[in-house]
């Protein structure tokens, strides 16, 4: 088979299984299974969502066109909620995978403060932060913050001792070995960690948004419930879900560039 | 002077119950520019005794000196090549061959010249771009060897460097590493298991008793040099195995005994 088809064909396969889903949820909607006042079908999700974006239909109603601020505003709040965790957390993940006295300070109360559900943060937060898209960055960084220092710190435990044995042998310093060898060898668990740290972002986003703010597809998704409007409600949920896979796409392809020599050992055992 | 010397080393592992002496009172010396097998029965101590002298570990009792410098910590007047390799799978082979040159604040062109004199020497300069992972084991290996090498030091310590090499690719490693040694001739410690190596490769041997390790013969293999495989079929080189042999396989009982 030539290579496009086979591209074709992975495609196809990688479509399949939504396809399918779709499909169920047509045929649950118009067969009467499912009652169509309560759930739109796919087709009417599908016309909300282009109008939300394009304003070509009127199929989304008072909510036509809004999607570019709710995404944005949204996209915002995650990336801005991401980068405060990352930047804290793979430092201190990285403490606390060199240094037992670092760990003692700080790991336990990193263990107590993970297992609070982070919606339970949300009340506190907004009288901290107040109304107005602050306490959703904040609340985002909490919540972001938890995956990726824990996978840092996987990463530095599972570096061989003999990687930092040699270095050490080599004559590197303490810094020439964090930057050299430690860093690189916990990348790819940092890297998982980021991931889920991306996708913990885009679950905490629509929870912030629920309450204080106006904007975002949060905002958005509680008004259209308030206004009883389930096609836009879903037209909403698709969008941030393809935008959480955009994200994630995002950071693997950096991974690929970073980790060029991680992708050959998977695949070659 | 790079003399390695050990003077009545212990070292013990664990505390309260859990103890295991892995070495009580060892002492030997490995003359400077000798190359000098250690063998014994596996878990004898022999990756102990080369730790302690490239200093990622200090001993419970005893010293242990290179060149007349007690041993605190690890160095590049030490070069180690490990079991595994130890190399970095996110280095291309040229940046591993590099690491120390780097780490050591050597300027870029010095460093350059430098990796392609030892790709040479080693056989890969056109592996230079892989990564160890599309490397076979003896290719690893000589990478290794080429990353210490690169760091000049007087004293090259080997852990059973070939052990995890089939029997083909390992001959052809002894051949090799005795070419590189017989050039410059470094003060080498190389740990083994394996008798024919053992013999092949040494101007002594050091045979060590089961757990806990001490030295129980020490003898001179007076081969002749240069060496090549051939010298493994002279009835000389058939004697100092045989004798190694007996005072080797005394201690493999004892160490099958103790586990049963």
């Amino acid at each position: 088979m030539s290579a496009g088809g086979e591209r074709a064909r992975e495609l196809l396969t990688y479509l399949a299984f939504p396809a399918f889903l779709i499909l169920l949820w047509h045929v649950a909607v118009v067969s009467g299974l499912v009652r169509g006042q309560t759930l739109p079908p796919p087709g009417e999700v599908g016309l909300t969502l282009v109008d939300l974006v394009f304003a070509n239909s009127g199929a989304a109603g008072r909510y036509s066109g809004d999607w570019w601020d709710h995404a944005s505003a949204s996209a915002a709040r995650v990336y801005a909620g991401f980068a405060l965790a990352a930047a804290l957390a793979v430092p201190v993940g990285l403490g606390i995978g060199l240094s037992r006295g670092f760990e003692r300070l700080v790991d336990p109360t990193i263990q107590v403060l993970r297992n609070i559900p982070i919606t339970g943060f949300l009340p506190i937060s907004l009288v901290i932060f107040g109304f107005g898209g602050q306490a959703a960055v904040y609340l985002i960084a909490l919540a972001a913050f938890f995956p990726a220092v824990v996978n840092t710190t996987y990463g530095v435990r599972q570096i061989p001792p003999s990687f930092v044995r040699s270095a050490r042998m080599m004559g590197a310093s303490a810094p020439q070995r964090v930057a050299r060898v430690i860093v690189p060898a916990a990348l790819p668990a940092i890297f998982t960690g980021l991931r889920l740290s991306m996708g913990i972002a885009w679950v905490l986003v629509v929870v912030a948004e629920f309450i204080g703010v106006r904007s975002g597809l949060g905002y958005l998704l509680f008004d259209a419930y308030q206004f009883f409007a389930p096609h836009v409600m879903l037209a909403a949920m698709v969008s941030i879900g393809l935008l959480g896979f955009l994200s994630d796409r995002l950071i693997l392809a950096i991974r690929a560039r970073v980790l060029a020599w991680n992708r050959l050992g998977t695949l070659r055992g | 002077m790079a003399e390695i010397a050990l003077r009545g080393v212990s070292k013990v592992f664990g505390s309260g119950a859990d103890t295991v002496a892995a070495l009580d009172d060892c002492t030997f010396t490995v003359p400077e520019g000798e190359f000098v097998t250690l063998l014994g029965p596996s878990g004898c101590g022999k990756t102990t005794a080369l730790d302690l002298i490239a200093g990622f570990t200090r001993p419970s009792n005893g010293t242990v000196s290179v060149g007349g410098r007690e041993v605190v910590r690890p160095g590049p007047d030490r070069a180690v090549v490990f079991q595994d390799t130890a190399l970095f799978p996110w280095l291309r082979v040229d940046d591993n061959i590099a690491f120390g040159l780097r780490v050591a604040g050597l300027a870029d062109a010095a460093v350059r010249a430098k990796v392609n004199e030892l790709l040479d020497r080693v056989g890969l300069r056109e592996f230079r771009r892989r990564y160890p992972a599309e490397l076979s084991g003896g290719m690893r290996q000589r990478v290794a060897l080429a990353r210490v090498l690169a760091l000049e030091s007087d004293v090259l310590l080997m852990d059973e460097p070939f052990g995890a090499l089939d029997a083909q690719t390992r001959g052809l490693m002894q051949e090799f590493l005795t070419g590189i040694w017989e050039r410059d001739r470094r003060t080498v410690l190389f740990v083994t298991h394996d008798l024919d190596e053992a013999v092949f490769l040494a101007d002594r041997v050091l045979v060590m008793t089961a757990r806990p390790g001490r030295i129980k013969r020490e003898l001179v293999v007076d081969l002749p040099r240069p060496r090549a495989p051939d010298i493994m079929a002279t009835p000389r080189f058939h004697a100092l195995r045989d004798e190694i042999r007996s005072l080797a396989r005394d201690e493999a009982i004892k160490t099958m005994g103790a586990q049963t």
